[in-house]
């Protein structure tokens, strides 16, 4: 709310400064965002709260001043006479709705004479941000930004009978507002009428065909209080939003009412030589009942953590003008009923906190007794799998939750089954419904780089993908890999190589590892957007812990959990985003992995005896699909032999330059190292003619 | 005598002026120490000659320029082997192979150290769903369907009745819900309002707080949100709180710190010497009403900040819709030294 200094200084006249003022109101509960000058004056630009309807206008911000530095407020001028016709002789007001429209304060003003509105009113107005219209309009506004209260002005001579009824508009009614719009109502809301149609709705707009206009001489002028929750929904459903429909919605003042009609008839008599007819019409079926509260005076101490005195809070209360005694232990307090943000003891607690001031309560740390230390599980493996990749090279990011359905159909495995939609999307198709993989946001990531010439990317986000279930909404939290080009180059000296399937397969691994995971199986893939020839399905067996890590079943199904998936993307998806290298996504739930049982890695002793390594080349068969002979079950082979001697087997090179198409050639190095002993040569030889036998009897060949 | 040798080490010490290689090194030492006709050598032959009383101070002078030339000489050779190896000298200048390291997106980078802060105070993580109901996301937090506070998170509703939560304190109510007090807790995540300028975006993320015991105080309050933004901002942080309104809490207030990044007013807290990070204020008895504590017993208080502000304060990012494009030339400036 904007207005300015000069203005409010009419209400309390101070004698800092404006900077001095706005400071004061910000540290005390009315934030000013800015002081801003206005020639010789300035205007300030408060950001009231919602809870204070009271001080959204000139008078309730003096009060607040008032209250913060004891100085008195001015009064408000209201000085008329009125004539001896009676305003009942030419209005007549009825409620038919008085749940919704508590009180309806009418007056009648003649002979009003129109015409623009002095220089002064005219810039006030303006430093509030509004324009002036014409005198008999400005007034009505004037007093709005004064007193907070929403007045309407109808031309008198337009309403059949001087008769308005409040009441609830019939259903598809139409009513031409001063917005120059036609809404059609329903019955729902509560309209202003005259004998034969509505003529305002209720706490938000006037109508066009009975308002002030130049030619207007009678004033109907009316002020009322509407129940606040009737005037939103009416607000909302027609997303009309006023000053007067701001105001009721946050409830506004019955007892003050009559002031207000009363102020603006002053103006009228002093600017526009009006004539104010005697007495005002006051329907007012539901009375206000002044509100009570109690408040414990030792319980607000402890509350804030400072002694407050007696004298302090009873200077408080007076100064808000909280009629107040304290009896025993307890205030009781009888709260305006501009205030309606008090009703309990709590907000007593607030009005003396903010107004004794924040900065005075001193700063402690609280004594929480000891809470329950449960674990937060998936938050650890969060913690374990972000830093085990950040170690690995992959840089983070954060993508919005919500996607182009389309493309998120594409990369979620077995399609994307139905997602939930964003109903009120802020872009529509990309961003409307929530994501299932979060493979979709890494390609766009990698389009969004390729096309700044960015590449050799290895990104990494860990987010919650959102899924449908029987039993509402799931959400799984997923880590989503990706990895494409060459890295640039900042070693200078040494190669680099481009992402390939294993070195996504690597970053799995060791991520597994790091979470203290084990038997994880790799299968063939079956996520469609990925090429068939390089993809995986990954599991976990469940229960049996004594299987090896990375143990490609051959049973398939069974006990094993699905946990994630990874590989190249197809050419086909690769063409279609037009990038230049290949892409290699992969995603594991570590939702799922929360209950499952994690080993911290555990010390064993080194062999104080020489380890000895020998390698063995051979060539592997050119095979189909179903004699085809996989590295592990090289591993398989070599294990069973049963030398308990052997320490490690690694893969050490592999190339399928072999004389016959599809021999691929291979070699791993085999370590040997004994607990009891350093081996002998004879001991070594025995070991490797075992397990080349064995091998040779796979079908491999011996160079 | 002694005339003869100080000229013999005059003679040295002139000769050794203009000695350059090893070679210079070794005539030089043939000149004056070499057996056959060194220049020390032959003198040593006239010791014979010299009158006794006289001897012993010549035979001693004599040994000492022995001594003195063959050190010198050693000290040449030593410099001149020095300068010889620094030609294989590496070029120190080369650039160094930077490690493979990934980064952490800014958000996180923030995040990281709030929570780091927090949980050195003792507080535990929690987390909730995003898809959030009405209930959790509102009603229990005192705005009833017709609240106007609702107006001010502007939300994205989604089928069936839920929505995209607007904060993380439909988390604190679950935790409320299921877990008697004591409660210290915060809760990181991401949340969802619709808005999209330089500012805002449509997802960003907070962390909130909540603590609940007996005789839990707004001292407290202040206390724990000075403590905190002392070790984010730094110790000489100026922390100042303003009454504000929450509908979850009474009282409210927001909490500023002073401009980290000037004396007097600048672009960045728009020339007030403030900058808003974060709500706050006393948990409202209508909220434990939700959750079934009783506010007679306990008592307690909540705040919430937004990680991408400060992110953007910190990093000095112009526009906060780059935070979710993910360029990589951005995303390797920032963070790391944490």
């Amino acid at each position: 709310m904007r207005f300015s200094w000069e203005w409010l200084k009419e209400h309390i006249n101070l004698e800092i400064s404006a900077n001095e003022a706005a400071d004061l109101l910000s540290l005390r509960g009315l934030t000013v965002d800015e002081v801003i000058p206005f020639g010789d004056d300035f205007v300030f630009d408060v950001d009231i709260t919602t809870n204070r309807p009271d001080a959204m206008n000139i008078r309730g911000i003096a009060r607040e001043l008032s209250a913060i530095t004891s100085v008195n407020l001015e009064p408000v001028a209201v000085n008329y006479h009125e004539q001896t016709k009676r305003a009942q002789e030419l209005a007549k007001i009825s409620i038919d709705d008085p749940d919704a429209c508590h009180r309806f304060c009418a007056r009648v003003i003649t002979n009003a004479k129109n015409g623009p509105s002095p220089d002064w009113m005219t810039r006030r107005l303006e430093s509030a941000g509004m324009r002036s219209i014409n005198l008999l309009v400005d007034i009505t506004n004037y007093v709005l930004w004064e007193l907070g209260h929403p007045l309407h002005g109808f031309d008198l001579d337009l309403l059949p009978e001087g008769k308005l009824i409040v009441r609830r508009a019939v259903d598809g009614e139409k009513l031409n507002f001063i917005d120059g719009e036609e809404r059609k109502l329903d019955e729902s809301m509560l309209v202003i009428a005259d004998v034969n149609r509505a003529v305002g709705l209720g706490g938000i707009m006037g109508g066009a065909d009975t308002e002030i206009g130049d030619n207007t001489v009678n004033i109907l002028l009316e002020c009322a209080y509407f129940e606040p929750t009737g005037v939103r929904k009416t607000a909302k459903k027609l997303g009309m939003s006023t000053e007067a429909s701001y105001r009721f919605e946050r409830g506004m003042d019955h007892t003050d009412i009559p002031r207000a009609i009363d102020r603006a008839c002053s103006l009228y008599q002093k600017l526009a030589g009006a004539d104010i007819c005697k007495e005002m019409i006051d329907e007012y079926p539901v009375v206000h009942q002044p509100v009570i509260v109690t408040m414990n005076h030792e319980k607000l101490c402890a509350f804030s953590g400072m002694h407050i005195t007696k004298e302090t809070v009873a200077r408080i209360f007076s100064a808000l003008d909280l009629a107040a005694e304290f009896k025993e232990t307890f205030w009781k307090v009888e709260v305006p009923s501009r205030r309606v943000d008090i009703t309990r003891e709590a907000d007593l607690f607030e009005e003396i906190i903010r107004i004794v001031g924040f900065e005075r309560i001193p700063g402690t740390l609280p004594h929480v007794h000891q809470q329950n230390l449960e674990q937060n599980t998936l938050h650890e493996l969060i913690d374990v799998a972000d830093r085990t990749l950040l170690s690995a090279g992959f840089t983070e990011v954060i993508n919005y939750d919500f996607v182009d359905p389309e493309k998120d159909a594409v990369f979620t495995p077995g399609g994307a089954a139905d997602p939930y939609k964003v109903l009120n999307p802020i872009a529509s198709p990309q961003m409307t419904s929530m994501r299932q993989s979060l493979a979709t946001s890494l390609m766009m990531n990698i389009q969004h780089n390729a096309n700044r010439g960015n590449s050799g990317l290895k990104i990494y986000e860990i987010a919650r993908t959102f899924h449908r279930s029987s039993e509402g909404p799931v959400e799984r939290t997923v880590i989503g890999i990706a990895l494409e080009g060459t890295p640039p180059e900042k070693k200078w000296s040494r190669e680099e190589r481009s992402a390939d399937f294993f070195e996504l397969k690597g970053v799995m691994e060791y991520l597994f590892t790091r979470l203290g995971l084990s038997g994880i199986i790799y299968d063939t893939g079956t996520v469609a957007f990925l090429a068939a020839e390089s993809r995986a399905d990954v599991f976990m067996a469940k229960g049996d812990l004594s299987k090896k890590s990375e143990t490609r079943s051959a049973e398939s199904g069974g006990d094993r959990l699905p946990i994630g998936w990874f590989g190249q993307i197809s050419k086909e998806v690769q063409n279609k985003y037009d990038l230049p290298h290949p892409v290699f996504l992969g995603q594991i739930d570590l939702g799922v992995l929360v209950d499952e049982p994690r080993k911290e890695a555990r010390f064993s002793r080194p062999s104080i005896y020489p380890s000895v390594t020998r390698d063995l080349s051979f060539i592997l068969p050119a095979g189909t699909v179903k004699d085809k002979i996989y590295y592990e079950t090289i591993l398989e082979t070599i294990e069973n032999v049963g030398v308990e001697e052997l320490a490690d087997i690694q893969l050490i090179d592999l190339y399928s330059g072999a004389e016959t198409e599809g021999e691929l050639s291979m070699a791993v190095r085999v370590t040997y190292q004994s607990f009891e002993h350093t081996l002998t040569q004879e001991e070594i030889d025995g070991f490797h003619t075992k397990i080349r036998e064995r091998l040779a009897s796979l079908g491999v060949s011996f160079r | 005598m002694s005339e003869q040798l100080q000229e013999i080490r005059n003679q040295f010490e002139k000769d050794l002026q203009t000695c350059k290689t090893e070679r210079d090194i070794e005539s030089l030492r043939i000149k004056f120490l070499g057996r056959k006709q060194g220049l020390v050598t032959d003198a040593f032959k006239l010791i014979g000659t010299i009158a006794p009383g006289e001897r012993g101070i010549f035979g001693k002078t004599l040994n000492e320029l022995k001594n003195h030339i063959g050190n010198a000489l050693q000290e040449k050779a030593d410099t001149l082997d020095a300068l010889s190896e620094s030609t294989d000298e590496l070029d120190i200048t080369l650039p160094g192979y930077i490690p493979a390291v990934g980064r952490r997106h800014p958000v996180s980078e923030i995040r990281n150290r709030i929570i780091s802060i927090f949980t050195e105070l003792g507080y535990r993580i929690e987390d909730g769903p995003q898809m959030e109901d009405d209930f959790h996301n509102f009603q229990a937090l005192n705005m009833p369907e017709h609240h106007p506070a609702r107006d001010t998170q502007d939300t994205f509703y989604l089928e069936d009745g839920y929505l995209l939560r607007t904060h993380t304190s439909p988390v604190q109510i679950r935790v409320m819900q299921r877990q008697a007090p004591p409660i210290k807790i915060i809760t990181p995540g991401r949340v969802y309002r619709k808005d999209y300028d330089i500012t805002h975006t449509p997802m960003f993320s907070q962390v909130e707080g909540l603590v609940v015991d007996k005789g839990i105080t707004f001292g407290d309050l202040k206390g724990t949100l000075e403590y905190f933004t002392k070790r984010m901002y730094g110790e000489d942080t100026k922390v100042r709180f303003r009454p504000s309104f929450f509908p979850f809490t009474e009282p409210s207030a927001e909490v500023d710190i002073s401009c980290p990044f000037c004396d007097s007013g600048c672009r960045v807290c728009k020339n007030s010497g403030w900058i808003e990070i974060m709500g706050s204020g006393m948990v409202d008895p209508a909220v434990f009403g939700h959750v079934g504590i009783d506010p007679d017993e306990f008592t307690g208080f909540a705040f919430g900040m937004g990680i991408e502000r400060q992110a953007v304060l910190i990093f000095g990012i112009d526009d906060s819709r780059l935070l979710f494009e993910n360029d990589i030339r951005i995303l390797h400036q920032i963070g790391g030294w944490q």
